[in-house]
């Protein structure tokens, strides 16, 4: 019998973890690296590289690197994510055939599934190759925040990479299932602060015997430590230019090699209160190569990065009130994501929660420990967690002048069964469109759109004057079902939403294919 | 025969001559000429091979040659007798810069330079398989004469990655250069294994 895995699929890096007589293991790779960097590139002379490698040549390969593939998943090509992403992202993102957004890599057209599954792939490669095992399944886990779309992006990723989906799972629950496990029987109150690469997310929870509850969640998708790491680049090319007269922006070669001393010394001053950034042969001039050496220290960096960790703590306060909670209501907090390790994140935590952060987990590995913990409990006869989870975002229609009407708020438990009633917009209309939306902007187009149907048969009548009620019926696996009935006459339609952009089976079963030979590909190398 | 074969057959070619086999490299392109008695590569390698039994080569040869080509023709031959192959081909590369870009016999040369070349580094450099390390201090990398190029390749060494693994990361420099780069580092005590 094979294994179960659990996969934090994050936007910067990844993570694989087991568990070992029912205690996760992060599983690390034959280089001994616990985090899979969350990168995909085709090279020159077209052979993929993905993860440590892939991030590597990321600045000298900008066109045919893919990363944040996360943050474009399971969306539309014409959504105001996609549009902002681009403007961040080097790489070209284009429309796809069922306006989803593709990516251009090595001169090819790829869905983001595709890229999620290479990810994927190369977790699978890391466990199997550790538990010299198959994997039997695997937990993924997705940010609480991610609506439908991106939910099933995610299961077609892992489709594609071969991997069967026991269950997707929300990043801050798994977070608490691996603080759970080390914790006692007791009733508490856990806020989840993480801040990745890329992203920012926290989220308010309510444990229980064997129940774990969202209460909240609130987040930023544009702030994490990467922007960290921006600004103490920017920093360092200024002071570069002040001293040599030299933009280093245009070298592909030095800034590749600038952006990895910046993380480095960005880790080292989390325990040290200075680095030492030593570049030799960084650039050149017709007088000859230059050679660049500075010291970083840890005051500067937080002078640079302060107004960025002040956010998250409004988000923090945004969190709480969501959840009709105080601070001092809050008995554990707990650090995930990698920059947490950063002295001034834990002060300004500690400064609003007024309590020291947990130090019993590891920030980086935890959300794959808890997703490694579930799969485990999903395949034993022993009673297991009953997971909670809440909607992240409201549910809704399009009603008159395109606005968003909310059905089920933001912050309500799912499973969960919700009517409201509306009418026609003009006389004798007979039949009204459905248009199921779900975000927490004001206007429908803001949002993601989920799906559409028409109610027709309605009965003849001047407007306002028909009894139309939609139903909405999400399950504990976030699935919806909307019913739309002419209360009157009792005419009903109802459907179950499936992403608008997903990919089709064939679509599907092909790039599984691609994906078997990538993976042959890679055991080669 | 496809045009693609004929193309295999003068790499191959190229690839035995890379490794000494020359007998054999030729047999190969004169395989090509055969196929196709025109074919200017295959007949300028058989010439810049070394074999003067090819009639066809021998008048291309006569045709082709002007005094100066010539003279400098004759200094990479001496260069590839005394089996000085990295002159020979820094020699090629000034030549090319000279505009001699052009000359087919000067291009042949390269091509045959640079497989002798690549045989050399695969032999010598465990076929590029092995896990380079950094063998002097990095405060000690600035005494050397080195470029950002190698600064750029130094700064890729990670203690796991095998020296085809870097390469393949490298997209910025051509990979016959970064085994050249490798080689040169290597030679200098730079790096080791």
């Amino acid at each position: 019998m094979g294994k179960t895995i659990g996969i934090d699929l994050g936007t910067t890096n990844s993570c694989v973890a087991t568990t070992i007589g029912g205690k996760p293991f992060v599983i690390p790779s034959s280089t001994g690296n616990r985090l899979i960097p969350s990168y995909f590139a085709i090279t020159q002379d077209e052979k993929t590289l993905i993860g440590v490698r892939a991030k590597r040549q990321s600045i000298t390969n900008p066109k045919n690197t893919i990363f944040a593939a996360k943050r474009i998943i399971g969306r539309r090509y014409d959504s105001r994510e996609v549009k902002i992403a681009k403007d961040k992202l080097p790489y070209e993102v284009v429309a796809g055939p069922h306006g989803d957004a593709r990516v251009k890599c090595g001169g090819k057209i790829m869905s983001i599934p595709e890229v999620s599954a290479a990810i994927l792939l190369e977790a699978k490669k890391v466990a199997e190759g550790f538990l010299e095992n198959s994997i039997e399944g695997a937990c993924i886990t997705v940010p609480a925040y991610f609506n439908e779309n991106q939910r099933q992006a995610t299961i077609d990723a892992a489709e594609i990479a071969g991997l069967k989906v026991l269950r997707i799972i929300n990043e801050p629950t798994a977070s608490a299932l691996a603080y759970g496990q080390k914790r006692g029987k007791k009733n508490e109150l856990i806020a989840i602060y993480d801040l990745g690469g890329g992203t920012f997310d926290i989220s308010i929870l309510e444990l229980g015997e064997g129940v774990y509850e969202v209460l909240s969640t609130a987040g930023n998708t544009y702030l994490g430590g990467e922007d960290i790491d921006n600004r103490i680049i920017n920093s360092v090319l200024e002071d570069f230019k002040k001293t040599h007269n030299i933009n280093l922006k245009d070298d592909v070669m030095a800034m590749q090699r600038l952006k990895d001393a910046v993380e480095r010394a960005k880790i080292e001053l989390s325990t040290q209160t200075e680095a030492t950034i030593s570049l030799p042969f960084l650039t050149e001039t017709s007088h000859g190569a230059i050679h660049y050496n500075t010291v970083i220290t840890r005051n500067k960096v937080e002078d640079l990065m302060i107004d960025l960790i002040d956010q998250t703590i409004q988000t923090c306060k945004n969190a709480l009130e969501g959840a009709g909670l105080k601070k001092d209501d809050i008995d554990e907090v707990i650090l995930v994501g990698g920059q947490t390790r950063a002295p001034l994140v834990i002060k300004k935590v500690v400064e609003f929660f007024g309590k020291q952060p947990n130090r019993g987990i590891n920030p980086d590995e935890v959300v794959a420990e808890g997703a490694a913990i579930h799969a485990y409990n999903i395949g034993s006869p022993l009673p297991s967690n009953i997971l909670v989870d809440i909607t992240a975002l409201s549910l809704g229609i399009q009603t008159k002048g395109g606005a968003f009407t909310e059905i089920i708020p933001q912050n309500t438990p799912v499973p969960i069964t919700k009517t409201r009633k509306f009418t026609t917009t003009y006389d004798n209309q007979d039949a009204v469109r459905i248009s199921v939306y779900q975000g927490n902007e004001k206007m429908a187009n803001d949002n993601e759109l989920l799906g559409e149907f028409v109610l027709g048969g309605i009965r003849l009548a001047k407007k306002g004057e028909p009894n139309i009620e939609v139903g909405f019926d999400m399950n504990s696996e976030g699935i919806l079902k909307v019913t739309a009935k002419d209360a009157d006459l009792g005419t009903e339609q109802t459907v179950t939403l499936e992403a608008k952009s997903r990919l089709s089976e064939e679509e599907i079963r092909e790039m599984k294919d691609k994906m078997s030979s990538l993976e042959v590909e890679l055991k080669e190398q | 025969m496809s045009p693609e074969d004929i193309e295999k057959l003068l790499e191959d070619g190229l690839t035995l001559y890379g490794y000494g086999k020359t007998d054999d490299a030729i047999i190969l392109w004169r395989k090509v000429l055969e196929i196709d008695p025109d074919n200017q590569k295959a007949i300028d390698y058989i010439q810049s091979a070394g074999y003067t039994g090819e009639q066809k080569a021998a008048e291309v040869h006569r045709v082709t040659t002007k005094d100066a080509e010539f003279i400098n023709i004759n200094y990479i031959r001496d260069l590839l007798k005394s089996r000085r192959f990295e002159l020979a081909y820094e020699f090629l590369e000034h030549l090319v810069e000279k505009d001699y870009s052009s000359n087919r016999q000067i291009m042949a040369y390269i091509s045959l330079v640079k497989a002798q070349l690549i045989k050399i580094y695969n032999e010598e450099l465990y076929n590029f398989k092995k896990v380079p390390k950094l063998n002097i201090k990095e405060q000690d990398i600035v005494k050397y004469n080195l470029d950002k190029s190698d600064g750029y390749i130094i700064s890729m060494i990670d203690g796991y990655s095998s020296m085809e693994e870097i390469m393949q990361t490298i997209s910025t420099v051509d990979r016959f250069e970064l085994m050249k780069r490798f080689y040169k580092l290597t030679k200098l005590g730079i790096t080791g294994f």
